[in-house]
């Protein structure tokens, strides 16, 4: 059966890491913080530039200032290395007796938000830095704006920017643990269909095969023929779910698409059919009643749990019922639940009860809020599953 | 069916086919003081599962009389009722329902059944209902349902069915070929063939094999 792909992302690495890289949509907000941070410390540069025709103490800002559109360039490229370079400026500048320039600081508050999100102890002990210069700063420059209460005021767009940077990381981190759990659950999707389609495909195989092998001479061609059916089935399945989880974009041709509920209902006939004509092959004489629609008021989720179950249930009969006492299943639909169920008679030498796909889907069932009921009276044994659907 | 040895009554195996628990019981109880009238029900079965009421009707005794509910979660009493038919061509079969009969009536007598009865009424139709389905006749006389002789032999959708298997069997049989001759010809074990031939006869509700091939001659089957 056809599945969905989901592609992964590049994003999509482990989270595990404490240091983390910058994602793609990180990276474009970074850019423009850096170009508006670029851009005002320009304009600040040309001010300083007519300010300072006579005035060579500016030119100690202007050299900082300079510097500081460096270390914002470095912050694009290597946004750790940037930011801690932004913030030894940024004490730089206010140990040196020099002018503040507001670019500055909204480089410094770029710069510990980056370093906390990427580890949360470095934007800690840059906020510690900045805290501490700035202190300094106001008791060596007493006419300083860090003496007059600037010093708090720059502690607070420290710590904000801090707290910024840590909110940014923990919501990082969810969407990391998001992707892994989509992605290991779309892997044990693909195992579910491996084992749903390939194992019943390969039973059917060792069925004819060993009817193949009664046969005094040479097999039939026609069964050769249908195991030969049954294994590039099998093969072909094996190849679409390998290239799932390969990722493999090239492989249009082998591109699984979302099949609807209508598909799966025709599938569940060509199954029904197809098992049932396999089945009359080893003697089993059996009923199949299909209900009208019966996936009508499913989800594609629902229905590929059916379609799934509606395969073991076959696989069980093969594996447990008695063929000279055959079996009956039924599928059918009310619009607020599917009702699947079979009976049969166990043979004389067969323990009854669920092979492992049939354990696997019981779990399944329950945990989607349905009911699975087992009756035993004498040698009749019941299966009867209960879904409930949209 | 057994006649009783003393009352002279009428011994029925009946089975009753029900998705509604409470429906089951009260069906159950009303068969039950049937034994006061001119029916004396020997064995009542009863199933709220379809599966089960179909395994009972191929694998079990055979049952005189089947009641089926027409709604069972989304399966109609018709498609059970068909069902039966095929895999038990002489058992009589009664629908009931709660909603109006008359939604239920063609299908059900397309299906091969001899009565549909509303079950707000079962206790004073269901008596001779019963009656009529184990004598092979439909209820009430003037409806439109078959008699079960007529349902079993008439080539309609809920006729003698024989899978493909099984009528390869029997044209292999017609041809003179033994049960081995049969399984080495067809790939299958001997143990395959008597399994068909088994589910062949009582398909067409004979005992023995060379009725199977007369009554196939009958029918025009092959």
């Amino acid at each position: 059966m056809p599945y969905t792909a989901h592609p992964v992302t590049p994003d999509s690495a482990p989270a595990s890491a404490p240091v983390r890289r910058v994602s793609s949509i990180h990276r474009w907000w970074l850019i423009s913080i850096c170009v508006i941070i670029v851009i005002s410390a320009i304009a600040e540069l040309i001010g300083l530039a007519v300010i300072a025709k006579d005035d060579t103490s500016i030119a100690t800002t202007a050299a900082l200032t300079v510097a500081q559109i460096g270390a914002t360039a470095v912050m694009l490229r290597k946004a750790r290395l940037g930011a801690a370079l932004t913030v030894i400026l940024a004490v730089a500048s206010m140990l040196i007796p020099t002018a503040a320039t507001f670019s500055m600081l909204f480089a410094v508050i770029l710069a510990i938000n980056i370093l906390t999100f990427r580890r949360t102890a470095e934007g800690i002990a840059a906020v510690v830095v900045m805290v501490a210069a700035s202190v300094i700063s106001g008791i060596l420059y007493h006419d300083s704006a860090m003496a007059s209460g600037g010093a708090l005021s720059l502690g607070v767009f420290c710590l904000i920017a801090c707290t910024g940077g840590w909110l940014m990381r923990q919501w990082d981190d969810a969407q990391r643990r998001a992707r892994r759990a989509e992605r290991l659950e779309h892997d044990m999707a693909i195992a579910q269909y491996l084992h749903d389609y390939t194992t019943n495909d390969l039973n059917n195989i060792l069925m004819l095969t060993d009817l193949a092998l009664t046969q005094p001479d040479s097999p039939a061609p026609d069964t050769l023929e249908r195991v030969r059916g049954l294994a590039k089935d099998a093969l072909k399945q094996t190849r679409l779910a390998i290239a799932a989880l390969e990722h493999d974009d090239d492989a249009d041709e082998h591109t699984m698409y979302q099949p609807t509920a209508s598909d799966l209902e025709q599938q569940l006939f060509a199954v029904a059919e197809e098992q049932r004509t396999l089945l009359d092959t080893y003697g089993y004489q059996g009923s199949v009643l299909i209900g009208e629609h019966p996936f009508a008021h499913c989800s594609q989720a629902q229905a590929t749990l059916a379609l799934s179950l509606v395969r073991e249930m076959f696989s069980n009969i093969v594996q447990h019922a008695d063929p000279a006492a055959g079996y009956t299943m039924t599928i059918a639909a009310t619009p607020s639940q599917l009702h699947i169920a079979v009976t049969d008679c166990h043979a004389e030498h067969s323990t009854p009860g669920m092979n492992t796909g049939l354990a696997r889907l019981r779990r399944r069932i329950t945990e989607a809020g349905g009911t699975w009921q087992v009756e035993e009276h004498g040698r009749n044994w019941t299966l009867a599953t209960i879904m409930p659907t949209e | 069916m057994n006649d009783s040895l003393d009352t002279g009554k009428r011994r029925l195996r009946i089975g009753v086919l029900d998705n509604d628990p409470c429906a089951l019981e009260c069906i159950v109880a009303i068969l039950r003081q049937l034994s006061g009238t001119d029916i004396c029900t020997a064995d009542i079965w009863s199933y709220s599962r379809p599966t089960q009421a179909i395994q009972e009707c191929r694998f079990g005794q055979h049952t005189d009389v089947v009641i089926i509910d027409m709604a069972l979660n989304g399966l109609t009493g018709a498609q059970v009722a068909a069902e039966i038919r095929k895999i038990s061509p002489g058992t009589g079969i009664i629908g009931i329902t709660s909603y109006t009969p008359d939604a239920y009536r063609k299908s059900l007598a397309e299906a091969g059944a001899q009565a549909l009865l509303d079950k707000s009424s079962l206790r004073t139709t269901l008596a001779d209902a019963i009656t009529a389905a184990a004598a092979g006749r439909h209820y009430p006389q003037d409806d439109m349902f078959p008699d079960v002789s007529t349902s079993a032999d008439a080539p309609n959708p809920a006729g003698i069915h024989l899978t493909a298997a099984e009528q390869r069997i029997l044209a292999l049989s017609m041809g003179h070929l033994t049960s081995r001759q049969i399984a080495d010809e067809l790939g299958v074990s001997v143990d395959t063939v008597f399994s068909h031939r088994r589910n062949i006869k009582r398909k067409l509700a004979v005992n023995e094999w060379h009725e199977v091939i007369e009554r196939c001659r009958t029918l025009h089957i092959l």
